[in-house]
């Protein structure tokens, strides 16, 4: 196998995987590496069609698997059907200076085989917000910059959604959504009855609810609402990587996909000015191997991304690549996902649902929008559930208790609940180094992560217990409660930052195209070039700033600029 | 009979279960429990019993791929962590003394009422050894019943590819 190509993607996740299929498309010899195993579609989904009474233990983890996995296991998705796509603590151990609930996905594919799927959009507010409200530094780009991009990738991803009209969260290019309940049908007018600027919409998701040309070409079927994802679809109803963006760069011929490629560092030419290539170890050899090509894009995950930045040194970057600043690695935020209520609804007894959706509702930020309105900076948006409550009585034993099962019923009342996504601001006492002593099974240094909650977070919480309370009561639910679920920062799976973008090279590791200040053909388009974060789920803007980046080092390489 | 032995049988193939013949007993397969090495066939057949009594097993109407003992004990094997095993070790053994002292009989060889009286006396004192030892089995005798093909579908309106949500759906109240 040759060594050079004319491009190096690290990481075979949501972002590599665009920037691959950017690459591969227009002509370019691309090198996709993948710290861990190929997972291909169809072929390596293990539990995709076992039903529920196959599984030994009926989903539950073992009391050895979350003992040894106190991590992993906190993630909701960690359990015995889809457990074997996440890293076990054991196998790539990390130091947590503050609590931190690091959750990864090492395959191809990363984690967009078992995300959540929701796939809304930044609006100008998000982009505009550090300049307006005076933390992190400007954003280099503004929403119109990122519009079509958005798009772009929605076409080819599929989003099933609604056109609700909101500045706060700018629609797409959408199939058809699923029904609504018609508890959230109720709940969304009761909020719009009561605040002007308050909306309960359909949360927008990554699943196929129409056929279109594009998604015949990828292979990709409709969902049919199988509620288990996380397990790699057989028929490509929702968006994942191994289904549509590895096989569709492959079937260029332009595309190398090497996995179980641990990228140790990017190696920099001191004569030539700029990123050579990057230094390998095959993770089952330990074996040494250099690649080589003219642009690097560094998409292996947030906290990847930095590790590998920050062991890139060299003379000229002696603390990092691209690391003038120093403030690689500094500013990592993530998403509050801590607070939760709960309520039931008897509004309507004589109503139930039929069949299954793979989303619910979502509540877009209303806080801070137009306005500084609070004590705390920026705001939340929110998930909004209801289902039907099933009562099941298991009382007694024998006969009694057969009888008992034998008679579970839905009781007319339904259950209604809410999470709360909150914005968090980045700081640079919020940061990810290495250490300085302890390495990996690779020789790669392991990373110190240093994040936590601040009292903006605490302000938001309360807010959250407030607002949703009052919507709730007036909406006519009874029974609710509120619950701070104490999940630790990165259980959101959302963590950000450390190699933000901006506009001056002083405050910023990289620029509007996610290109490098000091080191213009390596560019960064994963969760680590986020200046904020907003509170949408973010892998949709991962997309769409990955595919607008490939695209712009395509036309600088091209003129022969990189 | 024949049945039992069969889906003892079809447990070792399905569930990779280790079966083993003891030392010197008769033909009758065991199933070894890595965390419960010591656990005779006479106290699995035992568990078997009151799993029957606690939630009377129908394999006619609810089959299921593995038998209830054996998937009550694969559950308290491999789900319950070292401080719970002890816990169901030790109502294991006083069940098994209660048993002993009170009816001076095995629990196999009592009548129904007598089995249903005994399980009455402790199953509602949680605290109680006995009762957190009868409490396990109820607890994943009902998991193993609720997620059999039967009632999911049945009962609980489960499909594994709906294909369709309809929002409101109008119901007799």
């Amino acid at each position: 196998m040759t060594n050079t190509f004319d491009t190096i993607v690290v990481g075979a996740g949501m972002a590599g995987g665009w920037a691959a299929k950017e690459f591969t498309e227009q002509g370019f010899k691309t090198l996709l590496l993948e710290r861990g195993p190929n997972v291909k579609h169809l072929e390596d989904y293990p539990t995709t069609n076992m039903l529920p009474w196959e599984f030994k233990h009926r989903g539950q983890l073992t009391a050895k698997e979350i003992k040894e996995n106190p991590i992993a296991s906190s993630c909701y998705a960690f359990r015995e059907d889809a457990k074997h796509f996440f890293v076990k603590d054991k196998e790539h151990p990390y130091i947590q200076k503050k609590p931190f609930d690091w959750i990864r996905g090492y395959q191809v594919g990363g984690k967009s085989i078992m995300w959540a799927r929701q796939v809304q959009r930044w609006s100008p507010f998000d982009f505009e917000g550090p300049a307006r409200d005076g933390f992190a530094v400007d954003w280099p780009i503004r929403y119109n910059d990122l519009a079509d991009w958005y798009t772009y990738v929605e076409k080819f991803v599929g989003v099933s959604g609604n056109k609700d009209g909101l500045d706060s969260l700018p629609d797409g290019d959408f199939l058809k959504p699923w029904d609504s309940n018609v508890v959230e049908e109720y709940f969304s007018k009761q909020v719009k009855k009561y605040y002007k600027d308050r909306h309960v919409i359909y949360g927008r998701c990554a699943h196929l609810t129409e056929s279109r040309p594009i998604f015949v070409e990828q292979g990709r079927g409709l969902c049919v609402s199988r509620q288990i994802c996380q397990r790699g679809c057989p028929l490509g109803g929702y968006f994942n990587v191994n289904s549509t963006l590895i096989p569709w760069a492959l079937k260029t011929g332009n595309l190398t996909l090497k996995s179980n490629s641990v990228v140790h560092s990017i190696l920099y030419d001191e004569d030539q000015k700029k990123a050579i290539g990057v230094r390998v170890i095959d993770s089952e050899s330990k074996t040494s191997q250099d690649y080589f090509a003219k642009v690097v894009f560094v998409s292996a995950s947030t906290l990847n991304t930095n590790l590998i930045l920050l062991n890139s040194k060299s003379d000229r970057f002696p603390e990092g690549l691209g690391n003038d600043n120093g403030l690689l690695g500094k500013f990592i935020a993530f998403h509050n996902y801590r607070a939760t209520i709960n309520a039931q609804f008897e509004g309507f007894p004589n109503y139930t649902t039929d069949g299954a959706k793979p989303t619910s509702h979502y509540v877009p930020r209303f806080r801070n929008i137009y306005r500084q309105e609070t004590d705390f900076l920026r705001g939340y948006a929110a998930g909004f559930g209801a289902q039907p409550q099933r009562k099941t009585v298991r009382k007694g034993f024998g006969a009694e208790l057969t009888n008992q099962l034998l008679n579970s019923k839905e009781t007319g009342v339904w259950n209604v609940n809410s999470h709360m996504m909150g914005e968090t601001i980045p700081k640079s006492t919020n940061l990810v180094s290495l250490d300085p002593e302890k390495k990996d099974e690779w020789g790669i240094p392991l990373l110190n992560i240093d994040v936590d909650y601040d009292d903006n977070d605490e302000k938001m919480i309360q807010d959250f217990y407030e607002q949703f309370t009052e919507m709730y009561e007036k909406a006519g639910f009874v029974n609710i409660s509120t619950n701070d679920n104490g999940r630790k920062p990165g259980n959101d799976i959302h963590e950000m930052g450390g190699v933000r973008m901006g506009k001056d090279p002083q405050t910023s590791l990289l620029n509007k195209w996610n290109q490098m200040h000091g080191c213009k053909n390596v560019f960064v388009t994963d969760g680590a070039c986020m200046t904020s974060t907003s509170t949408q789920n973010p892998s949709l803007t991962f997309m769409a700033l990955s595919a607008r980046a490939a695209n712009y080092a395509i036309q600088q390489m091209k003129k022969g600029l990189i | 009979m024949i049945r039992r032995r069969k889906a003892l049988k079809n447990i070792g193939l399905i569930t990779g279960g280790i079966l083993t013949l003891p030392y010197n007993c008769s033909f009758e397969p065991q199933i070894s429990y890595s965390n419960f090495p010591l656990l005779k066939k006479k106290e699995q057949d035992l568990i078997a019993d009151i799993c029957d009594i606690i939630l009377p097993t129908d394999f006619n109407n609810f089959p299921t791929l593995e038998t209830r003992e054996h998937f009550v004990l694969t559950m308290i094997n491999d789900c319950l962590d070292n401080e719970k095993r002890i816990e169901f070790s030790v109502g294991l053994n006083s069940f098994q003394n209660e048993i002993f002292e009170v009816k001076k009989n095995n629990f196999h060889d009592l009548s129904l009422d007598e089995k249903n009286n005994i399980v009455a006396k402790f199953i509602d004192n949680e605290k109680s050894e006995i009762g957190i030892f009868l409490n396990y089995l109820k607890h994943y005798s009902l998991i193993h019943f609720e997620t059999s093909e039967n009632y999911m579908i049945n009962y609980l309106n489960y499909e594994f590819m709906p294909g369709r949500y309809h929002g409101g759906v109008k119901v007799k109240v």
